[in-house]
């Protein structure tokens, strides 16, 4: 099979995918027991409603209010917003939640990757001894402690108790760089605590096989420095691996992060699914839950695709599984 | 269709609440007063648990977020810290012997922050405006989608026959039934703004206010206010010197306590509102800060849990009595609010005229069930009904799951019924709830609580023009635009209706209590409605001066602390 | 099966934690506590090892062990309902997905690539909110539906990664010859399933179940958080979720199920990581 075949085949399967993911999301909410139109305006007059159902499809049929919602998706017509003072477009809102969330998920990453590689390499480098048992002790206890648990102690020891972070909202650059970096750590720290346990302990395995090829024994019999041989001749290579794992977690960060945007009201896109629920603004959540797939999809096309030219064999691998 | 004055996530959530004895106090409880020259200049922002609906007729700005409505906007009468009700925007007042006809004067050169005048136009157009006219007829350029969307206002004047200008600064208001504290209708509870005609008149009158506040509009969305000082305002301070003093104010809505604490202690926010209904914990740890300030206001409001009279349960009165003997209020008030407040003996609080303890169903379990078995003898049925509450918020959850526990011990089966804000609202105009705690009562006066507590038995008011209309439209056939448009409970109570109608009427000071007594006596025999506490707002602050120092034009002072806040116009920033 | 090996320490806490965990789950009611919600008045936010509270109460007034020992029942419940519906389901359809191979497996595939294309908490919130809508606005969804809704939802939100997980270790075991040797000794696909894919495709499906279990009772409790697991329900979510507005004023509201829900998603990984490794060097041996 030639390589153009292959990812034709792959952006054909994720575009399925998509779709299916889409009508679901919009099947499901025709489930509802209730009429749409009156958990959306519930201060709605029934001409209101009318108007309403007329404006969105609900008056159509699954299928036909689907595909009415997809036409205006594709548009950028992320639907509305309700509240009794009229109403706001989820475009807008998403506009301003999805910066703040990729803000978010990049220092989450920056922040889980400069931690964990150093500390991958060291207990490489010392595997099986006490510094890498002591580390991969700490990490798996690390990777148990959901995140909010420790956005929720964050809060009380740093925000509350010692009173040094903001314990909530979202300062804008404008606001100031380190009013930026102050509203942002705590929610990072939470984000980042699983992720550096899992790269961490990826990137040891991953240099540990490493370790062992023949070029690195070649290497060492040469005399070069354990250091060089270390950053140069193990991570090097075993690095790719870590950052296929670290791509692919970015779109599954953007939904992880709900309770976490949530507990910190930043306002990202995790809050936004948040506030659709609680005040049930159904449409605002099928097109968010929609923008998300296509981000989460995104990815792992991208790093995919990405990942097979930098090691075919990752792509066979992920073909045959 | 219809929505209530008091919207807003906390008044739902904050559906039962506590008053505070120890709150009765007005004056500034701890810190520095921030005494001494005012200071110019300088942004602040403030912290409310409230959030903007919009601004037009029917968008009932709530407790907080009314705080900060009230910057830009202004009414038309104030009321004192006595309780009276005095002119503001308007010049004076002035009735005829009968207390049936009422001359409303406009006070000269005011100019709303478009630069057009306050004049008796204005007047009339706000006037009408709430009683639905502008909505309900379409004359004046509303789009069909509006129509029949009709503010909690309606009822609030459907006393209202008619209303006419008589010359540039006079309106005239003829009344229905004689009402001699008229005045304190028009007040609202400060509900009753004075809103720029371009406002009411055009396309954007939910997003873009324009009163005659010291404040205008810079930008606003659900969960935030930006307003800036308006140059041509038209108060003065003591010395001459133009007000208000701040260069602009960020009113930002944060649902839980925990931030606004916080925020407030590490000076992010220069000042945040709080709710006894469930922040006595934060009000009384603050109060013990000394670099804070905190005043709080008096136990003036009374949320009371309004039983349905159309459907089961409650139709039946020993279902209601049941309901209102099975809750242990002192229990209440130590768990929900921290032993801070007192035990209501009344569907209003002691400050109200209105107050009185006969015939009140206060905590008494042995006859909770008894009415329970009464109730089953009659209807052969177990008593049973849901609990609506807000299951987004840790409050309301836990204040529905207490309530619950107390009916359920007197042999009641309670089920929660998980509601948001919005669906609360819409469902109790008119009630479709068996039961739903809203806080709808509230003050010294009248003005506030008789609108939800007649029972229309005396047919309303036929000359309204609604009731003309409604002849014609068939879509508007049955609309109750009646005096009882706002009675959640839906009870008929001829006896109650006719005492509230002769209190009104009344002048004299000490026969009008005693009838409004006597009504109340009425409503508590026959539980229309009952409650589980009372409650207070509070407002914690650092770096601010002259909070509360401002005069009102005509004299006396303001309250320092309502539920809707403080007014911002004197208040500086020491910063 | 994996008898002959010893367990470390670590492991050994970890099962008895589980096992602790699980008596309170099974017998936590016969124990002579009054119920959870019984509101302590004179009582309201103190600390542990107080008179009568050894961890205190909350400030409801409720008591924090009795809390805790109900909570431990509901979201061992929950968890352990989910991971073994998920389990069951997501291990059959990929299973046949996997053996019989052709339309059957593209379909299945397809599928469990969507249910993969929605991050976890996000499918469990749009299900969970959608489906716990009622009808009838005075007719209130009673908490054992509301219980339902959520295990349905984090049964949906399992199937397709468990179902991946059992296809892929299906895939990998009926290419082999004893497979193929079966199949040409005339043995039917029912029996070879049963016979030889099931017994050697389980072991790796528990130790993920393990893993599982750790990543519902978190689930359940980011569901609580949110507002949308069971409202005046015991789970430790909802313990959390109670004492959020709180933790300015009674921290230890917030510590005590964290600190529980911490150490039992500990133990569960620990065995998990415990049985994978024993099957991949079980694996490397074979």
């Amino acid at each position: 099979m030639s390589k153009f075949n292959f990812w034709l085949q792959r952006a054909a399967q994720v575009i399925i995918v998509l779709l299916i993911v889409t009508f679901g999301a919009s099947l499901l909410l025709r489930l509802i027991p209730v009429d749409l139109a009156t958990i959306l305006i519930p201060n709605g007059s029934e001409s209101e409603r009318e108007i309403l159902r007329n404006e969105i499809g609900l008056n159509k049929g699954p299928i036909g209010y689907y595909l009415q919602w997809l036409g205006d998706f594709v548009q950028g017509d992320l639907g509305k917003i309700y509240f009794s003072g009229g109403t706001e477009t989820v475009s807008d809102h998403l506009a301003k939640a999805m910066p703040r969330s990729l803000l978010l998920m990049a220092y989450t990453q920056v922040f889980a990757l400069s931690v964990a590689i150093p500390l991958g390499v060291i207990s490489a480098y010392r595997a099986g001894r006490r510094t890498d048992r002591i580390i991969s002790n700490i990490l798996f206890v690390m990777a148990s402690i959901p995140g909010f648990a420790i956005a929720l102690i964050l809060i009380i020891v740093v925000g509350v108790k010692l009173a040094w972070l903001p314990t909530l909202g979202y300062a804008t650059y404008s606001e100031g760089i380190w009013e930026h970096f102050k509203h942002m750590l705590m929610p990072v720290l939470s984000l980042s605590f699983g992720l550096i346990a899992t790269y961490t302990r990826l990137l040891r395995a991953d240099m540990i096989a490493s370790l062992r090829e023949d070029y690195v024994t070649m290497a060492m019999s040469k005399g070069l420095s354990d250091r060089r041989i270390l950053w140069k001749h193990v991570f090097r290579p075993s690095s790719i691996t870590l950052f296929t794992s670290a791509a692919l977690s970015m779109g599954g960060l953007i939904g992880g992060a709900i309770v976490i945007e949530s507990i910190f009201a930043t306002y990202g896109v995790g809050f936004e699914i948040f506030a659709a629920i609680a005040g049930r603004q159904y449409i605002s959540l099928q097109s968010c839950v929609a923008v998300i797939s296509l981000f989460y999809v995104f990815f792992n096309l991208v790093v995919d695709i990405g990942s097979g030219f930098v090691d075919p064999r990752t792509r066979d691998r992920r073909a045959n599984v | 269709m219809m929505k209530l004055f008091t919207g807003g996530r906390r008044k739902v959530v904050a559906i039962m609440a506590i008053a505070l004895v120890a709150s009765l106090t007005q004056v500034p409880t701890s810190g520095a007063a921030g005494a001494g020259t005012p200071k110019r200049g300088g942004n602040i922002t403030v912290g409310i648990f409230d959030s903007f609906p919009g601004y037009c007729m029917a968008d009932n700005l709530a407790n907080s977020s009314l705080m900060a409505g009230r910057t830009i906007y202004e009414t038309w009468v104030e009321q004192r810290v006595d309780g009276k009700i005095v002119p503001y925007l308007l010049k004076s007042f002035a009735h005829s012997a009968d207390y049936k006809t009422w001359l409303l004067t406009v006070r000269d050169g005011i100019k709303f922050h478009d630069g057009t005048p306050v004049n008796a136009t204005a007047l009339l157009l706000n006037i009408q405006a709430l009683r639905g006219a502008l909505y309900i007829n379409g004359l004046l350029g509303r789009s069909p989608a509006s129509k029949g969307k009709l503010g909690t206002a309606v009822g609030f004047t459907a006393n209202i026959q008619d209303v006419v200008a008589v010359g540039a600064m006079s309106v005239q208001v003829t009344l229905y039934k004689a009402q001699s504290d008229y005045p304190e209708s028009l007040y609202a509870s400060g509900r009753f703004f004075a809103r720029a005609p371009s406002q009411i008149l055009g396309t954007t009158c939910s997003t873009k206010p324009v009163g005659t506040g010291a404040f205008r509009l810079v930008s606003t969305e659900l969960t935030k206010l930006v307003v800036e000082a308006n140059p041509n305002y038209w108060r003065k301070d003591a010395k001459g010197g133009k007000l208000p003093y701040l260069n602009g104010i960020t009113f930002t809505y944060l649902p839980d306590a925990q931030p606004r604490v916080s925020g407030v202690k590490s000076g992010a926010l220069a000042a945040t509102m709080f709710s006894s209904a469930s922040e006595a914990k934060q009000i009384l740890d603050l109060r013990k800060n000394k670099k804070l300030t905190s005043i709080i206001s008096p136990i003036d409001y009374y949320p009371s849990i309004w039983l349905n009279h159309k459907i089961a349960p409650f139709s039946s009165k020993n279902a209601r009595l049941a309901v209102s003997h099975a809750m242990d209020r002192a229990k209440w008030l130590k768990v929900r609010q921290k032993g801070l407040g007192m035990v209501p003996d009344s569907i209003v609080g002691p400050n109200n005229i209105m107050y009185n303890k006969k015939g009140y169903a206060g905590f008494d379990l042995k006859k909770a069930k008894a009415a329970v078995a009464a109730y089953k003898t009659e209807t052969g049925k177990a008593l049973e009904f849901s609990l609506p509450y807000v299951s987004a918020s840790a409050d309301s959850t836990a204040n529905a799951a207490l309530l619950k526990q107390m009916w359920q011990a007197a042999g009641m089966k309670v089920n929660l019924l998980s509601v948001t804000t919005a669906e609360a609202i819409q469902k109790a105009f008119p009630m479709q709830f068996q039961l739903l705690p809203l806080l709808l009562m509230e003050g010294t006066g009248t003005g506030f609580i008789i609108p939800f507590v007649v029972s229309d038995m005396s047919g309303g008011n036929p000359k309204h023009f609604i009731t003309q209309i409604a002849k014609a439209v068939p879509a508007l056939k049955g609309l109750p635009i009646y005096f009882g448009i706002l009675n959640i409970s839906s009870f008929k109570d001829t006896v109650s209706e006719n005492l509230l109608f002769a209190a009104r009427a009344e002048p004299n000071m000490a026969k009008k209590k005693k009838l409004y007594q006597q009504a109340t006596q009425r409503l508590q025999e026959e539980v229309h409605m009952t409650n589980i506490s009372m409650l207070g707002y509070s407002l914690t602050y650092s770096n601010l001066g002259g909070v509360g120092k401002l005069p009102l034009v005509a004299g006396g002072q303001r309250r320092l602390m309502t539920n809707f806040g403080i007014d911002w116009t004197g208040v500086w920033s020491t910063k | 099966m994996f008898n002959n090996s010893k367990f470390t320490k670590p492991t050994w806490l970890s099962i008895s934690w589980l096992g602790l965990m699980l008596f309170l789950a099974v017998f936590g009611s016969l124990l002579p506590f009054k119920s959870w919600k019984f509101v302590y008045e004179d009582d309201l936010g103190v600390v542990p090892f107080s008179p009568g509270h050894i961890l205190g109460t909350d400030n409801n007034g409720y008591d924090l062990l009795a809390s805790l020992i109900a909570g431990t029942r509901m979201s061992i419940f929950i968890a352990v309902t989910a991971v073994s519906l998920g389990g069951l389901i997501g291990s059959a359809l990929g299973i046949t997905a996997a053996f019989v191979r052709g339309k059957v497996d593209t379909v299945m595939s397809t599928l469990f690539n969507v249910g993969l294309a929605v991050p976890n908490l996000v499918l469990a919130l749009a299900l969970v909110s959608v489906l716990a809508t009622n009808v009838d606005i005075n007719q209130s969804v009673p908490t054992w539906r509301r219980v339902m809704v959520l295990i349905v939802s984090l049964t949906i939100v399992l199937i397709p990664i468990l179902g991946r997980i059992a296809r892929g270790a299906t895939l990998s075991w009926s290419g082999r010859d004893f497979v193929t040797a079966a199949r040409s000794m005339g043995m039917r696909d029912r029996q070879i399933i049963m016979k030889h894919i099931v017994p050697n495709v389980l072991p790796a499906l528990i130790a993920v179940a393990f893993l599982a279990v750790g990543v519902v009772i978190i689930a359940e409790a980011s569901l609580s958080i949110l507002g949308v697991g069971i409202p005046d329900g015991a789970s430790w979510g909802g313990m959390i979720a109670r004492g959020r507005n709180d933790l300015e004023y009674s921290p230890h509201v917030l510590y005590i199920p964290v600190i529980f829900l911490a150490i039992t998603v500990i133990s569960t990984n620990q065995i998990g990581e415990v049985l994978r490794s024993k099957l991949d060097s079980r694996e490397a041996k074979v």
